[in-house]
């Protein structure tokens, strides 16, 4: 049992990092990472919102969609329930948590129809995981995706004091420095089974 | 037949769901915005500079309707918002305009360098290198920190010089900030200014920098309205007293009083 956290963990922080090897959320990725404090708090968002998704969309695949042998509706019923539970989210949020809201709530929507949160619900079943395992899936990738943000946020600051040729400047050399960041995380390929 | 059926029942039924659960939400979590707040909003400029202290505009016009701010530190929107605003609120208030002023005017060509810098190409950066590389340790080091905090566009690098567009310039204090040198401040539009920040003698200075202020005293003299000391070797005009009849510039045999 503690293997198997051990390794989803690993593969969501690492191996398969949802940004780095598996290109969902390459769009935040590039919009937010601008700035540190805007990073974490948008990957802190995501990972909230990847476990709650998670939480809702596998007992409705396993209780409504399976049974039914409607498995092939799971892409437009998880893209339905995720866009709705986000919206509903930002409500409860702005009611009772302002302070939370304030902080994330302008993410909230960037998030409604995001691909990595998707993905992360889809994954879920290919890799054919139980309810626990599909939490925990859904934890590291967030915990994934904040862990590039964050790296990412951190060079694109020292990216933006250097002297860059004006040809590169802006959203080139961006794309550069991710690519280079991608490359350094294929090498934890193997690392955790 | 029947698989279309549950596939169609499945998916619309779950919209109808999620649609009744949003929409009871937006009812039962609702909550109520102040029209006030909404008013005083549509006046800003929305430039989200935090120049007034608060956090955006949104942050202000929260504060002014709850009588926690006063109306007049918008300073983008200036006089034109500080009116708006007394018109929905009541009372009148007067905002002097304000834009950023640099006090130094070295270019390349006049300021001495005590060594040549090639690191990172931030002021911030060169500062922490014994104070930068010019022989002047008060000078602009002119790597545009202060360009890159303006949201506005309003400061340009023109031979070695940081440049204000006052026209643009809303005096929100962002390059302020930004200077690690100090020697850009927020000064009343429309009066002239020492360019100048060195603190040394006339013949150090000189040596430091050919642009640089000698203390001669020659616009303490010619000013009629005792607008300008020299203290520290350097002018000084208070703003309160200068009428910016612009005497001291045309005095100054340096150049350094700028309008």
């Amino acid at each position: 049992m503690t293997t198997t956290i051990v390794s989803i963990l690993l593969a969501g922080l690492l191996t398969e990092n949802m940004v780095l090897s598996k290109f969902l959320g390459i769009c935040p990725f590039l919009g937010t990472s601008k700035k540190f404090d805007t990073a974490f708090s948008m990957s802190l968002a995501v990972t909230a919102v990847m476990v709650i998704a998670t939480a809702v969309t596998y007992p409705l695949y396993a209780f409504v969609l399976l049974p039914l042998n409607l498995a092939y509706l799971q892409t437009i019923v998880f893209i339905l329930v995720i866009a709705a539970l986000v919206q509903f989210l930002e409500t409860v949020l702005k009611k009772y948590a302002k302070p939370i809201y304030e902080s994330l709530g302008i993410y909230l929507p960037l998030i409604t129809t995001n691909c990595a949160v998707l993905g992360i619900t889809l994954l879920n079943f290919t890799k054919g995981y139980n309810f626990f395992e599909s939490i925990i899936n859904a934890l590291s990738a967030g915990l994934g995706f904040m862990l590039a943000l964050v790296i990412f946020a951190g060079i694109r600051q020292k990216v933006d004091e250097s002297d860059i040729p004006e040809g590169l400047k802006g959203l080139p050399i961006t794309l550069i420095a991710a690519s280079i960041v991608s490359l350094s995380f294929l090498g934890f390929a193997g690392i955790g089974g | 037949m029947a698989g279309f059926i549950y596939t169609v029942l499945i998916v619309g039924g779950i919209g109808l769901i999620l649609g009744a659960l949003l929409s009871f939400a937006a009812k039962f979590f609702s909550v109520k915005s102040d029209e006030k707040v909404e008013q005083i909003r549509a006046c800003l400029p929305g430039a989200n500079c935090g120049a007034c202290g608060f956090s955006g505009c949104d942050g202000y016009a929260a504060a002014i309707a709850a009588g926690q701010a006063e109306y007049n530190l918008c300073t983008p929107g200036g006089q034109g918002t500080a009116q708006e605003l007394s018109k929905i609120l009541g009372g009148n208030v007067t905002v002097v305009a304000k834009t950023a002023v640099v006090h130094c005017n070295h270019c390349f060509d006049k300021a001495v360098s005590d060594f040549a810098y090639c690191g990172l190409n931030s002021c911030a950066a060169a500062n922490i290198l014994y104070n930068g590389s010019l022989a002047c340790k008060n000078a602009c080091l002119g790597f545009g920190d202060c360009i890159k905090a303006c949201e506005f566009n309003a400061l340009k690098l023109e031979n070695g010089n940081i440049v204000v567009d006052k026209n643009i310039c809303g005096g929100c204090g962002k390059c302020v900030k930004a200077c690690p040198k100090g020697v850009i401040t927020l000064e009343v539009k429309c009066l002239p200014y020492v360019a100048c920040s060195n603190t040394e003698k006339g013949a150090v200075a000189r040596k430091q920098c050919t642009a640089a202020c000698i203390g001669c005293k020659k616009c303490e003299k010619v000013c009629e309205h005792n607008a300008i000391t020299v203290k520290n070797n350097l002018a000084v005009i208070d703003s309160a007293l200068c009428v910016g009849c612009n005497k001291c510039s045309a005095a100054c045999p340096v150049g350094c009083i700028l309008n």
